[in-house]
């Protein structure tokens, strides 16, 4: 017994996160399968044997959602992917060379996400009414790109100091030049980290509410995100939040996350390095 | 190194330049239009749930006059609406042509001088077609130095809804007076039910329920005045006697309603909408389970407020003349009367819509509550959205016992003189 | 002209340079397209000065920043100093006179106060539970990839959706919290009380943000030599002494990172409040970043509102700077 007990710990503490995280995750998806006289019932109702599809229909009628699901797939993946091919470059700079001044650069990319997002709103506004990038998509972009750079800058750097210098220096004295050591040492240990900022940029920027609230007006560049504030029914009043449609399209924008997240686990699990515990 | 060195300090100049050259380049710009064109498309951004309703009738206007209009998603809130506009406006810009606009963003954005003025020809007919207390809002809200910068389409009360069939049940008349609410309190809360209840979360709703109480005890709640002072004493005993949930403090109109559908609550403040919302309770609805009385009757009487949602045309527009034409055309009486029907976030107490549909229904209740004259405008403010949050703040703090009134009082008269 | 070469050498710090790390080497690793790609980047040619070249690959990304926040602090520095605002066709210069009114207001600065709090609580709670969960996740088990893209959920949910979802599942009586704490003869009514709203709103963004640290410390766990893990193993250390002993001190950096970048984060933020109080009861959860915002786009004051967010601005640094001190102590100590 004095033997199972230790190693029953760590499945002991998944289960306990996993109701933490799951029942309200839970009941947050429930409420879009309830009619809306059941969500906020006294007490709360935990199961439904007749789920019914009923937001999903009204929720997805209202907006127009084949042109919000395509821009946010291209402003969500644009913005990871540059963010995160934007950051490595300027991470392994840091990473690996320590030059004069480079403590101090970190520190301003540091500083440059310590104003708030609504400072930024109105003069960043201005600027891009001057430059014709009011409601784009490659405005949104460089907006969302931007903010995500410092973080995974940062991020990055810790990863790469993960990885021996040796191996690039055995790959140069092998007479790699500079951009093929890169390529064939550094990218593929690098692998997992990658894979999971590129994750977790996209889903930032996938559930961004106030950039594309304040940068677009029109269809052209609006997100899924901001089709949640624009949800309006008449049996929540004109400026309540419909709570019904709302989860309904919260439930809509996960799957895509989920699909994204399943696909993504064998890289993530670790490329060429398993420092898994066993 | 040398060579290197320098192109460095050419790097560091380069980025530090960029930011100053992006700064300098800023300049104001406007637009302006010209007499209406054919062929021309405007946006008109309003509440998603009326699209349906109304796009058949905005439709006939294209017809007419060759202007398409685009029916886009407004955003729910005032304040959603505040946060897509303002960046915009102030760098001269506008997404939409034409707007809708709830009191307290109107005033924001007619102060801002964003809105553009509507002119005689738009408003003419519509002046003259107001019933009393409406005009009186129009002219608190919509007016300022004699120029009309907003119509109003939708003009909602607070009205009083009861459940006839939970107070017949425990013997409890309905109550008409302040004294007969907190009487069918103490009855009702013998049987696990609150008399009354409303909505009163942040933002805003605080200030809905307070004002609306503030107006039946004939404050002036911008002045912190004896009325006002009254009322919310009101409000905090009917809290501490348990006639009144503790918890509506944090109740949006989603909890308000399912509380009174649940029969916990015996009446509520809410307005028209609730109409709808129970009837398509098909399990819990009968007509006597929402039944709308007169307010009950405070030191100065049986009173609700009224306010709600316009059109607008923003004034950096490129078809502001198109734009004023569409605003004119949805608000003569016969088009006006026509949205009414499709659509219940476009009743108001305009005559004609009045006459052709007072006789039953919603607007029945409406034309009641205007006749009796238990309708007064939204306690107005220039600075509307700043006051209103202001109240939000000291009613909610009074409410749930962290100030006492007289320091409610205090704040409430300092922080709105603040704003002058 | 020092090499790349002698540059690279002289690379000092960082994480497990231990040469025993089991990666075969690369050029015995069968990849056909990427040794395609190899041959034909052999016609790259880069600048020899490391200087030169560092900065190619930092001036991309400072580039961009520049743009959207270099230009933006100045503009809201010079706005905080005015009297601009909606109502007011004539800026002038007023210097301090914001910072003045807004640090002797009692709400304001109690905002300012909470907004501290909530930020340093939150991000305490969230990489103790961030990094437990991540040792969690990287044990194999059976549904590993279901049970991982679960946990992510919490965070994958629009903030909005969270917040006002909480706010439902904190109310008496229809919320499901109070409904499971009456089990234990807990009452509490939540978002009534000013203390209990500020608990919640706490616990909400906690539970928000857990996953995405969890997520990023899983990945740095993948980069653990398992040698050392096997080493210390047969030198008979017990679990807890590998993971405290070995696992936290190479973590360090990372999660020195992340609590930086979390803090600064949720100083900033208001979306979890604004959802689930709007700020109250009264003005018991409003925050800094939420009244900068009222400032400007709801009284249209935007000197006040810039003023605001310079005071948050110097409050980041402050910790911005203290913790890029503790990052370089923690890397330099292995």
């Amino acid at each position: 017994m004095r033997r199972v007990l230790p190693r029953l710990i760590p499945y002991v503490g998944l289960v306990i996160f996993l109701v933490i995280f799951g029942v309200p995750v839970y009941w947050i998806l429930l409420s879009s399968v309830l009619p809306p006289g059941q969500v906020l019932s006294t007490p709360p109702t935990l199961f439904t044997l007749s789920p019914t599809l009923n937001n999903f229909e009204r929720a997805l009628d209202q907006l127009p959602v084949a042109e919000y699901v395509v821009n946010s797939l291209v402003f969500s993946l644009s913005s990871a992917i540059v963010s995160v091919v934007v950051s490595f470059f300027a991470a392994y700079a840091f990473a690996r060379w320590r030059f004069r001044g480079s403590r101090a650069l970190m520190l301003v990319l540091l500083l440059t996400i310590a104003l708030p997002q609504i400072a930024t709103a109105i003069p960043m506004f201005q600027l891009y009414a001057k430059l014709g990038l009011v409601d784009t998509l490659g405005g949104l972009i460089l907006l969302e790109s931007s903010i995500l750079i410092p973080m995974t800058v940062w991020l990055l750097i810790s990863f790469i100091n993960q990885i021996p210098v040796d191996l690039e220096k055995a790959a140069m004295i092998d007479g790699a030049n500079f951009a093929q050591t890169i390529h064939l040492v550094v990218l593929p240990l690098m692998a997992p980290a990658f894979v999971t900022l590129f994750l977790l940029n996209f889903i930032t920027s996938w559930n961004e509410l106030f950039f594309p609230l304040v940068f677009s007006s029109t269809t052209e560049s609006r997100t899924l995100t901001v089709g949640l504030v624009q949800l309006t029914q008449v049996t929540s009043g004109a400026s309540s939040r419909p709570w019904d449609l709302m989860s309904a399209l919260a439930a809509t924008m996960v799957v895509p996350i989920l699909i994204l997240v399943i696909f993504t686990q064998k890289r993530i699990i670790g490329g060429l390095t398993a420092g898994a515990i066993k | 190194m040398r060579t290197s060195k320098r192109m460095v300090r050419a790097a560091i100049a380069g980025v530090a330049v960029l930011p100053l050259v992006a700064l300098a380049a800023c300049t104001s710009s406007g637009d302006d239009g010209g007499t209406p064109e054919e062929g021309v498309t405007i946006t008109y951004a309003v509440q998603g749930f009326a699209h349906e309703a109304i796009a058949p009738i905005v439709q006939e206007f294209t017809d007419e006059t060759g202007i398409t209009v685009e029916l886009v998603d407004g955003p729910a809130s005032g304040q959603d609406l505040l946060t897509q506009l303002v960046p915009a406006f102030t760098s001269g810009t506008t997404p939409y042509d034409v707007i809708d606009a709830d009191d307290p963003a109107v005033a924001a954005l007619i102060a801002g001088g964003w809105l553009e003025p509507l002119g005689d020809e738009v408003t003419a007919d519509y002046l003259a077609d107001l019933s009393e207390g409406m005009l009186d809002s129009h002219e608190q809200w919509n007016v300022v130095d004699g120029e009309s910068y907003r119509l109003y389409h939708n003009y909602e009360l607070g009205y009083y809804w009861v459940n006839q069939e939970t107070l017949d049940a425990y013997g409890v008349p309905v109550p008409t007076t302040w004294e007969e609410l907190e009487s069918a309190g103490e009855t009702l809360k013998q049987q696990g039910v609150y008399v009354f209840a409303d909505a009163a979360a942040k933002p805003g709703l605080t200030f809905v329920y307070l004002a609306y109480l503030a107006a039946q005890a004939g404050g002036d709640i911008y002045a912190a005045d004896e009325g006002t002072r009254t009322a919310f004493e009101f409000a905090k005993s009917l809290i501490d006697n348990g006639y009144f949930p503790e918890e509506a403090v944090t109740w949006n109109y989603d909890q308000s309603n399912a509380a009174y559908m649940e029969d916990t609550v015996a009446t509520m403040r809410q307005w028209t909408f609730f109409d709808g919302v129970a009837q398509a309770n098909t399990a819990w609805f009968t007509p006597e389970k929402a039944v709308i009385a007169d307010p009950p009757a405070g030191p100065a009487g049986s009173k609700t407020w009224a306010g709600g949602w316009g059109m607008a045309v923003p004034a950096a527009g490129e078809h502001k003349e198109e734009a004023k034409q569409f605003v004119a055309w949805m608000n003569t009486p016969e088009i006006a009367t026509r949205l009414a029907e499709a659509s219940s976030f476009f009743i108001t107490s305009r005559t004609s819509v009045l006459d052709a549909l007072g006789g039953e229904g919603i607007v029945a209740a409406l034309k009641h509550y205007s006749d009796s004259g238990f309708v007064v405008p939204r306690p107005f403010h220039p600075k509307a959205a700043q006051a209103e949050a202001i109240v939000d703040d000291i009613g909610q703090s009074y409410l749930t016992g962290q100030i006492t009134i007289d320091e409610a009082m205090d704040r409430l008269k300092t922080e709105i003189a603040a704003l002058d | 002209m020092r090499t790349l070469d002698s540059r690279v050498a002289d690379r000092s710090g960082g994480a497990a340079a231990s040469p025993d790390r089991e990666v075969p080497p690369y050029h015995e690793r069968p990849a056909p397209l990427r040794w395609g790609i190899a041959r034909l980047l052999r016609f790259v040619r880069l600048p020899r000065s490391v200087m030169l070249l560092a900065l190619i690959l930092i001036a991309p990304a400072f580039i961009l920043r520049a743009v959207t926040s270099v230009y933006p602090f100045f503009a809201t520095a010079w706005t905080s100093l005015t009297d601009s605002s909606a109502y007011n066709p004539e800026t002038t210069f007023i210097g301090l006179e914001h910072y003045a009114a807004i640090l002797s207001n009692p709400s304001a600065v109690s905002a300012l106060v909470f907004t501290v709090v909530f930020a340093v609580v939150s991000t305490l709670l969230q990489v103790v539970f961030g990094f437990m969960l991540a040792l969690l996740l990287n044990t194999k088990f059976r549904f590993q990839n279901a049970v991982r893209a679960l946990v992510l959920l919490p965070w994958a949910i629009p903030a909005i959706v969270t917040a006002l979802g909480f706010r439902f599942m904190f109310s008496d009586g229809s919320g499901i919290i109070p409904t499971a704490l009456q089990v234990f003869g807990i009452d509490i009514n939540w978002l009534a009380d000013p203390l209990a709203a500020q608990v919640a709103v706490i616990l909400t963004n906690v539970w928000r943000n857990v996953p995405y640290i969890a997520f990023v410390v899983l990945a740095g766990l993948q980069g653990v030599p398992n040698e050392l893990l096997e080493a210390a193993r047969v030198d008979g250390a017990s679990r807890l002494r590998i993971t405290l002993q070995i696992l936290v001190p190479l973590m360090m950096p990372l999660l020195i990172t992340m609590s930086t970048f979390m803090v600064i984060f949720q100083l900033g933020s208001f979306d979890i409040i604004l959802g689930m109080t709007g700020g109250g009861p009264g003005s018991a959860t409003q925050v800094a970043p939420y009244l900068a915002y009222q400032a400007a786009f709801i009284s249209l004051d935007y000197g006040e509102s810039a003023a605001i967010s310079m005071l948050l601005f110097l409050i980041i640094l402050a910790v911005g700077v203290l913790a890029l001190s503790r990052f370089r102590k923690a890397q330099v100590d292995y």
